[in-house]
């Protein structure tokens, strides 16, 4: 696969996986997944796997590969055109999203941006405190002098896993980049979420600091049981801290195997 | 060494470009109106220059001040002040929910969101000395009316540009929360708002300058405030007295355009 890889001009997809019969629990499942964009071209086509739980997952591919979109699929933000997306036993399909259903299951996900996306105004608790939102609605969360007690615990708490307990009470305006990442990390972590969905965390940091970023994810999912899905375009990061390797290629996947069965040429060859 | 023949690239754009005809059309409706509004309103230079002696007159009937009515004067411009103050209070904090209807993408419903556009439009269209009009036959002459005046009026003003500042907030933390399951409603009252609040806060500030020439001027109406005090001035040819309201009011404004200037820089800069 790995020389042929490179060499095709056309992506064809593989065949899909045997999807029923599974022994691990499934925290996401994807068949036959297609989505377009009003008359355009399909950005996703026929897209099938399945996401074990505990399992860390990377999904490369080139700028407009469907990466994205197929994220935001996972999370219902984008309801898919044919086929239907299974996450955490909620299933996203048909053409109109429920609203009550994908809440239920979102509440249970965590999800870190390219962007860090954080409240730049409020302190870096408040930030993480809004990760509460989801489970406990209401205005005692919108800032940190009016949560409760036991959440601003548990937040201060899950910034000390990130290493920026001391920097509870400062602005988010006033950190650096990596640290302002490491928020969004511990905002998406202080749910406690059983499925974490990551879009190029690192993407923005110097490669340092994004190595730090994604040593804490993987760090966390391995402690906790969590299943990590990240897109990247690190090569490197997938091969360090992914198990698995999904590649997409003009919206088909063209790529699912272990990372340790895949040749670092093959790897390096799918952006050709 | 370079030729000093350089070639002559094509295709470069006109230092003015030529209207089309329907921009010309355009054009000469647009003086034509011009011309017309000129003519409507009476605009006269000559009978500007006339009337500069009738406003001398004026200045050394007033000259000297009278500072008799001091105590009086000053309650009457503290009303004035306290109304502005509460008037503007009440009315950007009403104006929050207005402002989250009437943004664009903020909530689902585009009829509310098209209504609460309409509903500040025409807070905004109605002049605010109408409005008094409004109160005094409501609640009756006073500041009261006055007061709810202002509130309307900076309903009108501030929704506008409250509306305006959350749609130019970066939406991204909202998406972030609302892609962990977050409701929209907390989403918006713990990204957006904050985002929003400087924006917000100066806004609010020059709507307090603004309410407090307003209310001066309510007072035309019965509305409360030193406005009356300068009517009865003006009707009694009383020009020291109405000499001493207007450097009163003038002192007001200016400090409040200042403490406005001030608050805000502390705001921005922040």
């Amino acid at each position: 696969m790995s020389a042929s890889l490179a060499e095709r001009t056309e992506p064809v997809a593989i065949p899909p996986p045997v999807l029923d019969n599974v022994p691990v629990p499934d925290d996401v499942v994807v068949r036959n997944l297609s989505i377009a964009y009003g008359a355009a071209a399909p950005v996703l086509r026929g897209v099938s796997f399945a996401v074990r739980r505990g399992e860390t997952v990377a999904l490369i591919g080139a700028n407009g590969a469907g990466k994205s979109t197929l994220l935001k699929a996972c999370l219902g933000l984008v309801p898919p055109g044919a086929g239907e997306v299974q996450v955490l036993e909620q299933v996203f399909g048909g053409r109109a999203l429920r609203r009550s259903g994908p809440r239920e299951a979102l509440r249970t996900i965590g999800f870190v941006a390219q962007k860090h996306n954080l409240v730049l105004r409020l302190s870096v608790l408040s930030n993480v405190l809004h990760g509460f939102l989801a489970q406990h609605p209401g205005p005692r969360c919108w800032l940190q002098a009016t949560a409760p007690a036991a959440l601003r615990q548990r937040a201060l708490q899950v910034l000390d896993r990130v290493g920026l307990a001391h920097l509870a009470a400062r602005r988010a305006d006033t950190l650096s980049g990596g640290q302002q990442q490491r928020v969004a990390i511990a905002r998406a972590l202080v749910n406690a979420p059983r499925l974490i969905f990551a879009d190029e965390p690192a993407a923005s940091l110097d490669p340092a600091v994004g190595e730090e970023v994604m040593q804490i994810f993987t760090r966390t999912s391995r402690e906790t049981g969590t299943t990590l899905i990240f897109t990247t375009h690190h090569l490197d990061h997938a091969r360090r801290h992914a198990q698995r390797v999904l590649g997409l290629k003009a919206g088909m996947l063209v790529i699912d195997a272990p990372v340790d069965r895949l040749q670092r040429e093959e790897l390096h060859g799918f952006y050709d | 060494m370079a030729s000093t023949t350089e070639p002559v690239i094509a295709g470069m754009p006109r230092r003015i470009e030529r209207p089309s005809a329907l921009g010309f059309i355009g054009y000469a409706v647009a003086l034509a109106v011009l011309v017309w509004a000129f003519g409507g309103s009476g605009w006269s230079m000559t009978e500007l220059v006339r009337g500069i002696p009738s406003l001398g007159d004026f200045l050394l009937r007033a000259w000297p001040p009278r500072i008799e009515r001091l105590d009086s004067l000053f309650r009457a411009l503290v009303e004035t002040f306290q109304m502005a103050l509460v008037g503007t209070l009440v009315g950007a904090v009403l104006s929050l929910p207005l402002a989250i209807a009437a943004a664009r993408g903020l909530i689902g419903s585009r009829v509310l969101a098209a209504a609460a556009r309409g509903l500040v439009a025409f807070f905004r269209t109605v002049p605010d000395l109408i409005w008094a009009l409004l109160f005094v036959i409501a609640v009756g002459l006073g500041p009261f009316a006055g007061t709810l005046a202002i509130v309307v009026d900076t309903i009108g003003f501030c929704a506008r540009f409250f509306a305006e500042a959350l749609e130019d907030v970066d939406r991204g933390p909202m998406e972030a929360l609302s892609a962990q399951g977050v409701r929209r409603s907390d989403s918006i009252f713990c990204t957006l708002m904050p985002a929003a609040m400087p924006a917000f806060i100066t806004t609010a500030m020059f709507a307090v300058e603004k309410s407090t020439r307003s209310s001066v001027i309510l007072g035309l109406v019965g509305a409360g405030g030193i406005g009356l005090e300068l009517k009865v001035a003006m009707d009694l040819f009383d020009y020291p007295t109405a000499a001493t309201i207007l450097l009163m009011i003038f002192a007001l404004v200016v400090a409040v355009e200042q403490a406005g200037a001030w608050a805000r820089r502390r705001v921005l800069g922040g």
